[in-house]
């Protein structure tokens, strides 16, 4: 009997092990947690993420459409040689797109409400300017796009589509609130330092980038001509270089997991894009080292390497920590002759315009030498306006080498005049891709051609 | 303590008894049990058992897969002779919790593999074993690799993104079936844990199911059980179905000593199948990818950056006699008189002959009143592609003892080593084939070294340190260079351990405990030497641990009655725990500083993550069958279960069953004759709840990274800055209100025989449907994010299954011949997704799940058609619209940007058919052929390989370059005008829609042609998609046992040796290595073929000695 007893203790124990365990709720709650992944995160944990992912984002998928589309370089192989001849499908913007509205848009706007919230003035401000810039490169691809319903998870699982008139306003206003709360920094506990990785937390910076950021939505709306946009381009301009700009740009580090996206690419996509002539090859030369090379600029072997043991992009942007740049002085002082030049001011516009090829040589490290030289010989602007501009264009598309602003330039100057590749027409907007065409029933159809972007008709 | 107070309790008669079949021989593995109790035993290899019985107990039970159960009365010495059973009609089944219950009594599906169905031909994987002989299961087997993952699907899959495999169960103990395949590429950078391979399938190495680690030689049967009608006893695991699988036991004879059991077979392996190759044209490429001659190309060499074979006939080229690093006869030249002449080489020379060589020994034996077997088992392999491995030692031991006339006990461990030199695959620049089949026929990629190349560091390194390759030092590896320069190597070590006790608590009702655990850790090692073309050019070094464990608890309280003279109860009522804990662990290092130095410690900077997973469930269950006269049965079940996965407040869920099984001719005695001696009818009904993915209730951050389809791109910490995110890509939105899924299934099926049992007939026609089914709903990216956790889906699969078993002929002299033929075929639907969600992409390139289409379609881009016609994947070429606008592409077809179903993985149906002659006398022994072939029907794979080597220029079609573009039928002219509509040119400008039919084209297949219109990079994805349809001879074994009277002498019981061949014949139009091939392995995503490794096909010889 004792046995018996035993037995059914065995039994019991195996039944109350197994049972007790599983009734308490906690066990089972707790249990589900990830506790490798935290719930919440402080504000200084969340911008450095923002800013490389937007700076990866433009220097990488960005960069690579535009530049082919732009001609400042050559699709060699597979993807990118159908990206250079237009053959795009819904696949090939995904990466862009949802990087964007993910890496970049959602993480801002998750930081923007934080920091609005608990009144971290700067990184409230810092995060508005970014969102603003964060739709003016995004709008200059697809025109219309979600803003004022998105980034709202599965709160808006549809988010209706800004049209680009609209886009840009509200950029306005995002830079126009950024500009405000970074004027009244407060310096709680909790501010931008060594996080900032493009301006380390000087409000000043921030707000003379949030003005660049205006002069460039003012004088993308002037392709035929609007006086009072011309007027505030070179406001918003000067104001920001005489608020003491510094070239908004993200730098890239040396560690593999570090390096830079035109590296990255280089290295682990080698011969889809080609930067130079391969001497004799079957790949033709980029256009726009054609015209360098036409132009004698010391510029283009900065660019590339000529090198025939490595023909290719060069250690200014090809190095594994080259920067990403968004806007750069060169190009302010370009709004400025544009605008001036576009206003009638051909003395003002030659002045900014010298400026502008000063200020990128300067920063790629042209001698003074060259530099002298090379204005002597192209630093004047033809005396027609329309010549004017066009130089203006090209210049500004030499300067802009590997920006996405590049493309923008070009639709609106027609500066330089690409041959298409193929086809009648050079590519003009970017279709959307598979996600939004499938998922989202408010998106308008769009081809690489039409219809086109509000500011480009 | 207990168990030897129990022990010395024992007070009970000893019986003996041996069991042969009707000619005479043992029946090992024998389930000899005591009427009306769980006490019991099994036979040892001559057949034997030795059985403690109480002085009450009258009868036993015996019971086997394929033999008739019997009762017989208990009796001293017993000699038994089981008839032979071939229907299987009486069969046991061993359900979820050990419980053997009659086949006749189940109201859905079974179908048992017998150990002598299993491991005669020596493969090392259980579940390939499978191939061809069950009805409704397909498996593929993903590459010939040696450990490659098998992948087996029951009924078609429910599971939109989850697990479509069906729950494995050893000895009653769940076991884990996983493919751990977190991708180093793209795994560590997108934030996801261990979904890498599995989840984007892209690249790698081919990852292993882990059932691989138990050892064929070790099980007994495997049981399959085809839909989730059972699973109220197996719970949430078993709603695809089950795969039981019972291990031998040990037995005690009445001799003195010990059974052993000795088998070692040795087997060749060779690939099966390869993609053709053009082996005319050199590197290089055309001067014009359109208009010029191929004869007017231009050669280019190694290192050119041109890795196209578009270069000039290799007829007019030569050696410039200046031997190089890259050519022993120098460079390539125009061919000149006094010069060696440029030929072609054969890349496959890669492959060699691999060696399989398998060693299993066990011995069985016991105590009184016990029975025990230890087994180990050695299997070295080595693979096809040279320096590919894998070695796996089993050891095995259990036990099983009466303790007293009431109590019982088991027990049994299983502990596993292997390790696993793996190959890369697939996409990833260091895929073996990748760079193999890319490789012009101009450059040896042996560099003259012959079957010793892989050896030779000349073969794949240059004199200046870095890697030889035909892309020069980057671009794609030498396939040598890979398998020295970049090793993965998987070491697994793993225990699966059972225990069991029962106690008999009257003659009818027993209480039983099991108890079990499966633990393992594997550690994978993946290094990448600086010099290979991978994502990081100073190469990487991984390590990735996965520590997975699992445990489970069944309490039961089994009652066995007769509740009255027509009327019996078999009562099961139980408690499951059952707890699972996975732990994933990766270090990232980066920037190798010695060259060829492989190890972490190499590396400059490192990255290091966890990712750690607990599950608890526990349910209460209860199963009662009623027999009425023997021959009705109505089986009732139901399930309570909560899950930890679920939202605490809804975290438990209630699923019934019911079914009934009707031996008619039981009930209508007249028509049952010896010509129609048995009859029975299933019906049942099943649901089944599953819970939800394991933290899927909340949204996380994860240190920020970014990342994008061409770039591994960037991880924090960044320069020593640390960052998190909330949202990327690939982040899926937690939902706290998820609910359990359901699955509803119906089953009705028939089970007939005919003729003395020389014909019996199973038929079974299944419905079933899967709602709120929980998957990550895509969501437009504009709402911040990608994807939400939500309950949504539904899915359907309806189908039938056919198992006709024949034994033709069957003659006194002792010949017979068995002949069995099974068929099934599966419809299944993804019903809805979720609402305005029309596709889901599941893996692989090109794999989605698209609303009111089959699971796993393949989707993509089409030629522009003529309007109103569509893709037709039998005339891929039909009503395409040629281009009319002047340029490269004029009169070739238009590559369409729109994405859509084009052609679905899933085959019409499958078949096998097996068959055995036998010829057996005592004189001269038994000879006997046995052949497993397998069928598959319809179904498509995009085929990668294929569409990139067109834009290589590898492939043999590329052989026809110059030659004029065939017009398909039902060609128009047009093109795309500027808002997408198709326009033509008509002359003064442009009208809507085509114009006319196109007699005359003067366009020719040319480089333009393979690099823009027809190929896998820039063509429509329609153009690489090929019939996956094959037939094949999957098993053929010749055996020839000895005769007992010549082998006695020498005290052995039996000895055999078998001749057997594996896979050796295949019939298929499909282009590239055998379509029977997976990318990502063994995961939801098949019907992708992108630079898969090849299959294998195996000839050996096996011999078995019984002492």
């Amino acid at each position: 009997m004792k046995t018996t007893r035993n037995i059914f203790a065995v039994f019991a124990v195996g039944i109350l092990l197994m049972t007790v365990y599983s009734c308490s709720k906690d066990f089972y709650t707790n249990a589900n947690v990830n506790p490798n992944a935290p719930g919440s995160v402080p504000s200084g944990s969340l911008l450095s993420g923002i800013q490389v992912s937007l700076a990866y984002t433009q220097g990488g998928a960005a960069s690579q459409f535009t530049s082919l589309f732009t001609q400042q370089t050559v699709g060699a192989q597979r993807q990118a040689q159908a990206y250079y001849e237009y053959i795009i499908t819904p696949a090939d913007p995904e990466y862009l797109w949802d990087q964007m509205y993910t890496d970049v848009m959602e993480n801002n706007y998750t930081l923007m409400n934080q920091a609005g919230a608990s009144g971290q003035n700067e990184y409230y401000g810092i995060t508005n300017v970014l969102m603003a810039y964060s739709l003016q490169v995004t709008a200059d691809f697809w025109g219309s796009e979600p803003y004022s319903g998105a980034l709202k998870g599965t709160a808006n699982l549809q988010p209706a589509y800004d049209n680009g008139q609209t886009l840009y306003s509200t950029a306005m206003q995002l830079l126009n609130t950024g500009i405000t709360a970074l004027s009244n920094p407060g310096k709680g506990s909790v501010y931008p330092t060594s996080d900032d990785l493009m301006f380390g937390g000087n409000e000043s910076e921030w707000i003379a980038f949030a003005e660049a950021v205006k002069a460039r939505l003012f004088i993308h709306q002037c392709k035929h001509g609007n006086s009072a946009y011309e007027d505030s381009a070179i406001a918003e301009a000067t104001a920001a270089i005489n608020g003491g700009f510094v070239n908004a740009e993200v730098y890239f580090g040396s560690a593999a997991t570090s390096n830079g996206p035109w590296s990255q690419f280089n290295n682990q996509r080698g011969g889809y894009i080609s930067f130079v002539d391969t001497a004799g090859g079957p790949i033709p030369t980029p256009t726009l080292i054609d015209t360098m090379e036409a132009l004698n600029d010391p510029r283009d072997s900065i660019y590339v390497n000529f090198s025939p043991s490595s023909l290719s992009l060069g250690n200014y942007y090809g190095s594994p920590s080259s920067p990403v740049e968004f806007i750069t002085k060169e190009e302010l002082y370009f709004i400025i002759a544009e605008a001036n030049e576009r206003l009638g001011n051909a003395a003002a516009a030659q002045t900014a315009y010298t400026s502008a090829i000063t200020a990128n040589m300067n920063k790629l490290g042209v001698s003074a030498n060259e530099a002298t030289l090379y204005l002597a010989a192209h630093g004047t602007l033809p005396i027609s306006p329309a010549s004017a501009l066009h130089t203006i264009g090209v210049q500004e598309w030499i300067a802009l080498y590997l920006n996405p602003e590049a493309w923008v330039e070009w639709r609106r100057n027609d500066a330089p005049a690409l041959q298409p590749i193929a086809g009648p027409e050079v590519v003009r907007r970017m279709i959307y891709p598979n996600s939004e065409v499938t998922l989202n029933p408010n998106c308008p159809s769009a081809t690489m051609f039409v219809p086109q972007l509000f500011w480009d008709n | 303590m207990l168990l030897w107070a129990g022990a010395a309790l024992a007070q009970t008669r000893v019986i003996q008894g041996t069991v042969k079949d009707g000619d005479g021989n043992p029946v090992p593995f024998m389930v000899v049990q005591v009427k009306g109790t769980t006490i019991g035993t099994y036979t040892d290899t001559a057949g034997k058992f030795m059985l403690a019985v109480d002085s009450t107990d009258k009868m036993l039970v015996l019971s086997y897969p394929g033999m008739r159960t019997q009762e017989i009365a208990i009796s001293d010495n017993m000699l038994i002779t089981m008839k032979s059973d071939a229907l299987g009609l009486d069969e046991v089944v061993v359900t979820a919790i050990g419980i053997p219950l009659e086949k006749k009594q189940l109201g859905y599906a079974t179908q048992t593999v017998g150990s002598d169905q299993l491991n005669n031909t020596g493969t090392s994987n259980t579940l390939t074993e499978l191939d061809g002989k069950v009805a409704g299961l397909q498996v593929i087997s993903s590459a010939g690799d040696p450990g490659a993952g098998t992948y087996i699907d029951l009924r078609g899959p429910t599971a939109l993104t989850g697990t479509n495999q069906p729950l494995m169960v050893v000895d009653g103990i769940p076991i884990d079936n996983s493919n751990n395949a977190f991708d180093p590429q793209l795994g560590f950078s997108s934030g996801s844990s261990a979904t890498g391979a599995a989840g984007a399938l892209y690249g790698s190495v081919q990852p292993t199911n882990r059932a691989l680690d138990i050892n064929p030689n070790d099980i007994a049967s495997i049981t399959i059980l085809k839909g989730p009608a059972a699973s109220a006893l197996y719970g949430i695991e078993a709603a695809n179905g089950a795969i039981i699988i019972t291990t031998k036991q040990g037995g005690k004879g009445s001799e003195p000593g010990i059974g052993i059991d000795f088998n070692s077979s040795e087997s060749w392996s060779t690939y099966n199948k390869l993609p053709l190759l053009q082996n005319t044209y050199a590197q290089g490429t055309w001067a014009d990818a359109n208009e010029e001659n191929p004869a007017t190309a231009t050669y280019y060499g190694p290192g050119s950056a041109i890795p196209f074979s578009w270069g000039p006939p290799i007829s007019t080229l030569a050696y410039d006699g200046i031997p190089n690093a890259y050519n022993q006869y120098g460079s390539i030249v125009p061919s000149a008189p006094g010069l060696k002449s440029a030929v072609a080489y054969n890349p496959y020379d890669f492959f060699q002959t691999g060696v399989s060589e398998d060693n299993n020994i066990s011995f069985s034996g016991g105590g009184n009143n016990s029975g025990f077997r230890i087994s180990l088992g050695n299997l070295h392999q080595t693979g096809i592609i040279p320096l590919s491995s894998y070695d796996k030692t089993t050891f095995n031991i259990n036990g099983h003892a009466a303790l007293s006339k009431k109590l019982s006990a088991s027990a049994g461990i299983n502990f596993t080593n292997s390790v696993n030199d793996k190959v890369q695959q697939g996409s990833n620049q260091s895929g073996v084939m990748l760079g193999l089949l890319r490789t012009p026929p101009t450059f040896d990629n042996s560099n003259g070294n012959g079957k010793n190349a892989a050896n030779v560091k000349s073969t794949y390194i240059l004199p200046s340190d870095s890697q030889r390759s035909f892309t020069g030092p980057a671009g794609y590896d030498n396939p040598y260079w890979t398998v020295n320069e970049n090793p993965y190597t998987e070491t697994v070590n793993r225990v699966i351990g059972n225990c069991n006790l029962n106690y008999k608590l009257t003659d009818w009702a027993a209480l039983n405990w099991r108890f079990g655990g499966d633990a393992y850790i594997q550690d994978d090692k993946n290094v990448i030497a600086p010099y290979s073309s991978e994502n990081f050019p100073n190469g990487y070094a991984y390590l990735i641990d996965y520590i997975n464990q699992q445990y489970n608890s069944d309490v039961t309280l089994n009652i066995d009655r007769r509740l009255s003279k027509d009327l019996t109860l078999n009562l099961i009522l139980g408690q499951n725990y059952f707890t699972n804990s996975t732990e994933v662990r990766t270090t990232q290092g980066t920037g190798l500083a010695l060259p060829y130095f492989l190890d972490m410690s190499d590396a400059t900077s490192f990255l290091s993550k966890e990712s750690e997973g607990v599950l608890h469930r526990s349910a209460w269950y209860g199963q009662a069958i009623f027999g009425f006269k023997d021959q009705l049965f109505l089986t009732v079940t139901g399930r309570d279960e909560t899950s930890s996965t679920l939202p605490a407040n809804n975290d438990n869920f209630f699923y019934p069953s019911a079914d009934i099984g009707w031996v008619f001719t039981q009930t209508f005695k007249k028509i049952s004759s010896k010509a129609f001696p048995y009859g029975k009818l299933r019906l049942s009904y099943a649901q089944v709840g599953q819970d939800a993915p394991v933290q899927a209730l909340q949204t996380y951050y994860a240190p920020a990274a970014v990342v994008d389809g061409f770039t591994s791109g960037v991880t924090f910490p960044y320069m020593g800055l640390p960052g998190f995110q909330i949202s990327t890509p690939t982040t899926v939105m937690g939902n706290p209100n998820l609910l359990p899924q359901k699955t509803n299934s119906y089953e009705v099926g028939v089970d007939l025989a005919f003729f003395e049992n020389r014909i019996s007939l199973n038929a079974t026609y299944y419905y079933e449907k899967t709602t709120n089914e929980i998957f990550e709903v895509p969501i437009p990216f504009s709402t911040g994010w990608g994807f939400e956790e939500a309950n949504l889906g539904e899915v359907t699969n309806k189908g039938v299954e056919i198992t006709l078993n024949t034994t033709p002929i069957k003659l006194k002299s002792g010949f017979q011949w068995d002949l069995g033929l099974n068929w099934s075929r599966n419809i299944n639907e993804v019903v809805q997704l979720a609402p305005g969600v029309s596709s889901l992409y599941i893996g692989g390139f090109n794999q989605y799940d698209v609303a009111g289409q089959p699971a796993d379609e393949i989707y993509g881009t089409d030629f522009i058609r003529v309007p109103g016609t569509v893709y037709d994947p039998s005339h891929p070429m039909n009503n395409v619209v040629l281009s009319d606008q002047p340029g490269p592409g004029y009169g070739l077809p238009i590559v369409g940007s729109t994405n859509q179903p084009l052609a679905n993985e899933q085959p019409a149906w499958i078949g096998g058919i097996t068959t055995s002659f036998s010829y057996k006398t005592a004189r001269i022994g038994t000879f006997s052929i046995g052949a497993v072939m397998s069928i598959r029907e319809g179904g498509y794979m995009w085929d990668g390989t294929y569409g990139a080597m067109e834009y290589f220029g590898t492939e043999q079609v590329t052989d026809n370059r110059g030659t004029p573009f065939n017009v398909p039928s039902g060609a128009q002219w047009g093109h795309l005008n500027a808002a997408g509509q198709i326009v033509h040119n008509n002359g003064s400008g442009e009208s809507p829609g085509t114009g006319g039919g196109v007699t005359e084209d003067p366009a020719i297949y040319s480089q333009y042609y393979y690099q823009n219109v027809d190929n896998a990079f820039t063509g429509p994805i329609s153009s690489s998609i090929f019939s996956a349809s094959y037939v094949r001879v999957s098993q053929i074994s010749v055996t020839y046992e000895l005769p007992k009277r010549w082998i006695q002498r020498a005290h052995f019981v039996r000895l055999s040796v078998t001749l057997f061949s594996n896979n050796p014949f295949l019939w298929t139009k499909y282009p590239g290595v055998d379509p029977e091939t997976s990318l990502g392995g063994p995961a939801n995503a098949q019907g992708s073929d992108y630079f898969n490794n090849p299959n294998s096909k195996s000839y050996g010889v096996r011999l078995n000695l019984g002492i």
